[in-house]
C-alpha cells in the first residue's frame, strides 16, 4: 500500500445560503497516483478541490502526507497543494506573466536570484521562452492555461490539483494540455466532465453528484459503465461510445 | 481612442529610449515642475521646454500618429479653459489672453510630458518604477489589477453589448437604452465581484497573505545617470539661470 498522500474524512460543506455543496465526502489517495472527480455541473467538484488545501474552511478533515489542514500549517500544505484554477484569468492576475509565476515563490520567501532563475527554466521546460514580459491578456486560451500550470509547477508541489484543465480548449491545444500533463510525474487530482482527458489521464475515479460521491473506483470499471454515467448526465468517452 | 498604450502597438518601439523607469519618473516629475513654475511671459523658456520634449520624441522614435491620437484629449480641456476664461473671466481682454495663453501652454507642455513617460515605457514598467520610489501598495496594486483586468472587463462589456444588439429588433426610446446600460453596467459589477472571489481564491493558494510582493529586475546604470544629470543641467540652466 502507498502511503496516503490525500485523505478525507466526513467532509460537508454548505455556503452562506445553506446550500449544501458537499455532504459526507470520503475517499484517499496514495502517493504518485491520479484522481478523476467527474460529475455534472454543480455536482460539487470545484468545491472539493477548494478544501485540498485550506482555500474553503472545512467540516471534516482532510490530510495531506498526514498533516490536517490548519491555521498553523496553511503554508506548507499550500506549498505541497498547488491549484490550477478552471479559468485562468482568474489564476493569472499579474501584468506580466514573469510576475505571475513569481508570485508564488514570492510569497514563500524564496530568494529573489533563485526565483528569476527558476521561473525562466520553468518557462523554457514548458515550452514557453521569451513569454516573461507578455502580458497574460494577450495570449491565446491554450497558452495561458499552460501558464497557470506553470504559475503552480514552479513551487514544485507534491500533489497537483486541477479543475476542469481541458475546458474550452480546441482539440490541438487539448491534446497538446493533455501530453503535458501526462509527462508530469506528481499525484494528481482532476476535476473534469470530459470523459476522453480523464480516461487517459486518471488510474481511479470518484463520480460525483449533488454534493455526494455515488460512485467510486478504477477509471477501467466505471468509465466503462455506460448506465451510471448517462445516470449522472455523463457519457461514455468517444473511444468507447461505437 | 486608449490613453494607456497596449502592448500589442509596438512593443519595440517602447524600448528606443532605453533609461530606468525611475529615472524617467523622476526627470519628468522635475521637468513639469519647472513648466509650472515658468511666468507666463517667459517665451523664450516654453521655446526651450518645447525643443526639449521634442528631442525625447524623436530620440524614442514614437510614431507622431501616436502622439497627434494621444492630443486630441486635450482640445476639450482648451476649450473649457478658452471658454471659462473669456465668458466668466472679468478681467481686461489683453490679460484674458494672457491667461489662456499661460494655461494652454503649460497644459500642453505638461501632457506632452505625460504623453512621453507613457509612450516610451512599457506599461508595467511604470508601474515598477512608482513601486520602486515607494509609491503606497495600495495605489499599486490598484493599477497593476486595472492593467490587467481593463482589457478582460472591456471584452465582456463588448460580449454583453453584442448580446443585446442581437436581441434588439427596432430603435429603442431612450429611457429603454438607458435602463438596458443601467442593467448591463450591474451584470458587469456582479461578474467583477464574483472573479474577485475566485482571484482572491488563486492568490491564497499561492501563499497570498495580504501584500503583494513583486521580483524587481531593473538596475539604474551609467547611462541612467548620464542622462538624469544632463537633463537636470539644463532645467536648472533654462529654468533658474536663463
Amino acid at each position: 500500500m502507498k502511503k496516503a498522500a490525500v485523505k478525507v474524512t466526513g467532509l460537508n460543506f454548505s455556503y452562506p445560503d445553506k446550500t449544501k455543496a458537499l455532504e459526507n465526502i470520503n475517499f484517499s489517495l496514495g502517493e504518485g497516483e491520479s484522481l478523476g472527480i467527474i460529475g455534472p455541473n454543480g455536482a460539487g467538484k470545484s468545491t472539493l478541490l477548494l478544501h485540498l488545501n485550506g482555500v474553503l474552511k472545512q467540516d471534516g478533515s482532510v490530510q495531506i502526507f498526514g498533516e490536517s489542514i490548519k491555521k498553523q500549517n496553511i503554508k506548507t500544505i499550500r506549498k505541497k497543494v498547488g491549484v490550477v484554477f478552471q479559468d485562468p484569468n482568474d489564476q493569472l492576475f499579474m501584468p506580466t506573466v514573469f510576475d505571475d509565476v513569481a508570485f508564488g515563490p514570492l510569497n514563500l520567501g524564496m530568494d529573489g536570484d533563485q526565483i528569476e532563475k527558476n521561473v525562466k527554466n520553468i518557462l523554457i521546460e514548458m515550452g514557453l521562452p521569451g513569454y516573461e514580459e507578455k502580458n497574460p491578456s494577450h495570449l491565446s486560451l491554450g497558452e495561458r492555461k499552460k501558464v497557470s500550470l506553470v504559475t503552480v509547477l514552479v513551487l514544485k508541489p507534491q500533489i497537483l490539483v486541477l479543475d476542469e484543465p481541458t475546458a474550452n480548449l480546441d482539440p490541438g491545444s487539448k491534446k497538446s494540455f493533455i501530453n503535458t500533463l501526462k509527462n508530469i510525474q506528481k499525484t494528481k487530482i482532476i476535476a473534469s466532465h470530459d470523459m476522453d482527458s480523464i480516461f487517459y489521464l486518471c488510474g481511479r475515479i470518484i463520480l460525483m453528484n449533488k454534493g455526494k460521491i455515488v460512485a467510486q473506483g478504477k477509471a477501467t470499471h466505471i468509465l466503462r459503465d455506460k448506465n451510471l454515467l448517462e445516470a449522472n448526465n455523463l457519457e461514455l468517452p468517444s473511444h468507447l461510445r461505437s | 481612442m486608449n490613453l494607456i498604450h497596449s502592448e500589442t502597438d509596438n512593443p519595440d518601439s517602447l524600448n528606443q529610449l532605453n533609461i530606468d523607469p525611475r529615472i524617467k519618473i523622476i526627470s519628468m516629475t522635475a521637468f513639469i515642475l519647472v513648466i509650472g513654475l515658468t511666468p507666463t511671459t517667459a517665451y523664450f523658456k516654453f521655446l526651450l521646454y518645447f525643443c526639449a520634449i521634442t528631442a525625447f520624441f524623436v530620440w524614442s522614435k514614437i510614431h507622431i500618429k501616436k502622439l497627434i491620437s494621444r492630443l486630441f484629449f486635450l482640445i476639450p480641456l482648451l476649450a473649457f479653459l478658452g471658454i471659462s476664461v473669456f465668458v466668466f473671466g472679468n478681467q481686461s481682454t489683453s490679460e484674458k489672453i494672457n491667461i489662456l495663453w499661460n494655461l494652454s501652454v503649460k497644459s500642453i507642455l505638461i501632457f506632452l510630458c505625460i504623453a512621453f513617460l507613457i509612450l516610451s515605457t512599457r506599461f508595467f514598467h511604470l508601474i515598477k518604477g512608482f513601486e520602486l520610489l515607494k509609491t503606497p501598495s495600495v495605489v499599486i496594486s490598484v493599477l497593476t489589477f486595472a492593467y490587467r483586468y481593463i482589457f478582460l472587463f472591456s471584452d465582456e462589456a463588448q460580449r454583453m453589448k453584442r448580446a443585446n444588439k442581437s436581441r434588439t429588433f427596432k430603435k429603442q426610446k431612450l429611457i429603454k437604452e438607458i435602463k438596458t446600460l443601467v442593467s448591463m453596467v450591474s451584470h458587469l459589477f456582479l461578474r467583477a465581484f464574483e472573479r474577485t472571489e475566485n482571484i482572491y481564491a488563486a492568490m491564497l493558494s499561492r501563499g497570498f497573505d495580504r501584500k503583494i510582493e513583486t521580483l524587481t529586475l531593473f538596475e539604474i546604470h551609467k547611462k541612467d545617470w548620464f542622462f538624469f544629470s544632463v537633463f537636470l543641467i539644463y532645467l536648472i540652466a533654462v529654468g533658474v539661470v536663463l
